[in-house]
């Protein structure tokens, strides 16, 4: 039988009377896995890893992390669940070492030894005042926490949001070992090339609504751009191919961006004899951009004058 | 998974973050019976000569400032600046949380909401009823020890009185932030329902005279039956009109009944609350319409107060106004909601 790390059923979130800003979320995260979430701005993102993580709470639909229903009003279902969020909520008037010796004394599995290590290897100074802090500085220490509390599951929203190249990968790399040794990871980040890096799973998440939940390599299989001429033009047969995303003129070239059934779309556009055709391979965030499109997402302005 | 109103990280976080605001509050509530009281019997061993509050130095003068506040209640920190120092206190322990937008921090560590608040409360009532004791038992060795002007029952009713006003607006303080956003907000709304009967009272006093509804000769005794019961459902009273020897045991055990119904209905409302960066103004119900409700009975009862007032006429013409600048008002809001930017 399957475990999930995060289940979600039915998962509505309504602001005041109108505002939808979760649809009837259903999602399912494995346990083990990494798991991207994807989404233009405002999508909901936040939203549905704050209901998970009971800031929040959902209007209608039910969830459960490592098993354990998040209506549950008791604090122990996040024993084992780490949480960095886009922005960073401590004490300003705290003292480093003092938020350290809160989640120390809150957290049973609590790794002194981890954090110390941490701390000396990511520069983070414990005679300072949280407000001292920049951004990054911050976010680093969300991200101590986080590993220092021997996580099962991992739930970061931007986990790199103020942070530099360098001790991004790092901390990256630390998430990972976790979910090498178990530890399930689940995050949301507009940054596409950490996702694909990352990731074995992805979902995208768009007006409050999940468009789809997959592993990221079968979406990767399965989806192409096509180069080709026909002689007499773009055939109409085209426009009907299962999963096309978008099709793009350059002269005579056609563009045929596919995000799913790649090899029988190939065989029915082969069936249609173009003059010239090549596959090339598509980037995760050409994909996430053409799926946007797809949706009705699309920002194409004219040239400004 | 046990739910419990006590956590020890939550307490310790809470002293680091308060404690400061609690030593303040110990030297304010220190001033009257310990401060001054050292300090003038210090003044009194050292200058014997001297002469104080126009008289010489006498065995008890150190005595003089309890004996007012604990006989009388006379005594403007402990009456007045004192519960609007607690209320304040409740206030800012939960809406700094909000404010700094720390409630979100707090809420993804291994804690309730329950343990949250209860903490909050449990701590804060704590240190109230410590520096309490502190001060009776102070007031209680110095009785024993010097001669005193005060006797040790009107110290015990004093504490017993005060300790139980101080916990029911520490408690329903909390509660009015505990359903509200920021600090001002819930400031506000802990001043509305601490003083809720009396300002109540009073408008429906004058609403009623205005409208006529009173029987002719028996205006003055309603109105007093009114004032009676508002002022005994508001906190503050019984500070204002204390006096030793009149204490009803009822009335603390009732004080303190209801500070353990506004504690319990906070935790309530907290884990029932969402916790977006302002809070809301009232969760339970649409907060638009409350608004919209409340402001317009209320300008719609002052207006028709203030009018009869001018033209010194009351009954069904006032009755007539009120209604009609209560449709008014409540369309004004209707358009604002409507039209206007609500966000």
């Amino acid at each position: 039988m399957q475990n999930w790390a995060i289940e979600i059923q039915n998962l509505s979130k309504i602001f005041g009377r109108k505002k939808v800003a979760l649809d009837d979320i259903d999602l399912a995260v494995p346990e083990g896995s990494v798991f991207g979430l994807m989404g233009p701005n405002g999508a909901g993102k936040s939203t549905l890893i704050k209901i998970l993580m009971g800031i929040i709470f959902p209007s209608s639909g039910t969830a459960a992390l490592l098993g354990r229903d998040i209506s549950n009003p008791s604090g122990e279902l996040r024993q084992d669940i780490a949480y960095v969020p886009e922005v960073q909520n401590f004490y300003p008037s705290f003292y480093v070492e003092d938020i350290l010796g809160y989640c120390q004394r809150v957290y049973p599995n609590w790794d002194k030894k981890r954090c110390k290590t941490l701390l000396k290897a990511f520069d983070l100074p414990i005679e300072d005042r949280v407000r001292e802090l920049s951004k990054g500085m911050k976010t680093r220490l969300a991200h101590i926490i986080a590993l220092s509390i021997r996580p099962r599951l991992v739930i970061l929203d931007e986990p790199g949001s103020g942070l530099d190249a360098v001790i991004k990968q790092e901390f990256m790399r630390l998430y990972m070992q976790e979910a090498a040794s178990g530890a399930g990871i689940f995050f949301s980040t507009h940054n596409l090339h950490e996702l694909e890096r990352m990731a074995d799973q992805v979902a995208v998440i768009m007006k409050g609504k999940l468009l789809f939940q997959r592993s990221l390599d079968e979406w990767k299989a399965n989806s192409r751009k096509i180069q080709a001429i026909f002689p007499e033009g773009l055939p109409e047969e085209i426009k009907d191919l299962p999963g096309l995303l978008r099709v793009e003129t350059q002269g005579k070239v056609y563009s045929i961006v596919l995000g799913d059934h790649f090899t029988e779309n190939l065989e029915r556009i082969k069936a249609l004899k173009p003059q010239y055709m090549d596959t090339l391979d598509i980037s995760l965030e050409d994909l996430f951009v053409y799926t946007m499109k797809k949706e009705g997402y699309s920002h194409e302005i004219a040239l400004l004058e | 998974m046990k739910l419990l109103y006590w956590n020890k990280a939550l307490a310790w976080k809470e002293w680091r973050q308060n404690s400061l605001r609690f030593w303040g509050l110990f030297i304010i509530m220190s001033l009257t019976p310990v401060f001054s009281a050292i300090f003038t019997l210090a003044l009194g061993a050292l200058y014997p000569e001297a002469w104080f509050n126009g008289g010489a130095y006498h065995a008890n003068t150190w005595s003089e400032g309890i004996a007012l506040m604990v006989n009388s209640g006379d005594n403007w920190i402990m009456r007045t600046l004192v519960p609007i120092l607690i209320m304040v206190l409740a206030v800012l322990i939960v809406a700094e949380e909000r404010s700094n937008n720390s409630l979100e921090f707090l809420l993804a560590t291994p804690v309730s909401r329950r343990e949250v608040l209860s903490t909050k409360f449990l701590l804060g009532a704590g240190v109230i009823t410590a520096i309490m004791v502190f001060e009776f038992l102070f007031m209680l060795g110095l009785n024993i020890c010097l001669p005193a002007k005060y006797s040790i029952g009107a110290a015990g009713e004093w504490f017993l009185l005060t300790t139980s006003v101080y916990l029911a607006i520490f408690a329903l303080a909390l509660l009015a932030a505990s359903i509200t956003g920021n600090f001002r907000t819930a400031l506000f709304a802990a001043i509305i329902f601490i003083y809720f009967p009396r300002i109540l009272a009073e408008i429906l006093g004058e609403l009623f005279a205005a409208f006529d509804l009173y029987p002719g000769m028996f205006l003055i005794p309603y109105r007093e039956t009114l004032a009676f019961w508002a002022n005994h459902l508001t906190l503050p009273y019984y500070l204002d009109h204390y006096c030793y020897g009149q204490l009803n045991v009822w009335a603390v055990l009732l004080i303190i009944l209801a500070a353990i119904i506004f504690y319990r209905l906070a935790i309530r409302f907290f884990e029932h609350n969402q916790q977006e960066r302002n809070g809301q103004a009232l969760m339970l119900a649409n907060s638009a319409q409350i608004l919209k409700v409340g402001t317009s009975i209320l300008l719609a009862a002052l207006s028709a107060i203030i009018l009869a007032g001018i033209l010194q006429i009351k009954g069904w013409p006032i009755l007539l106004f009120f209604v009609l600048v209560y449709f008014l008002v409540s369309a004004l809001f209707a358009f604002v909601y409507r039209y206007g930017d609500t966000t």
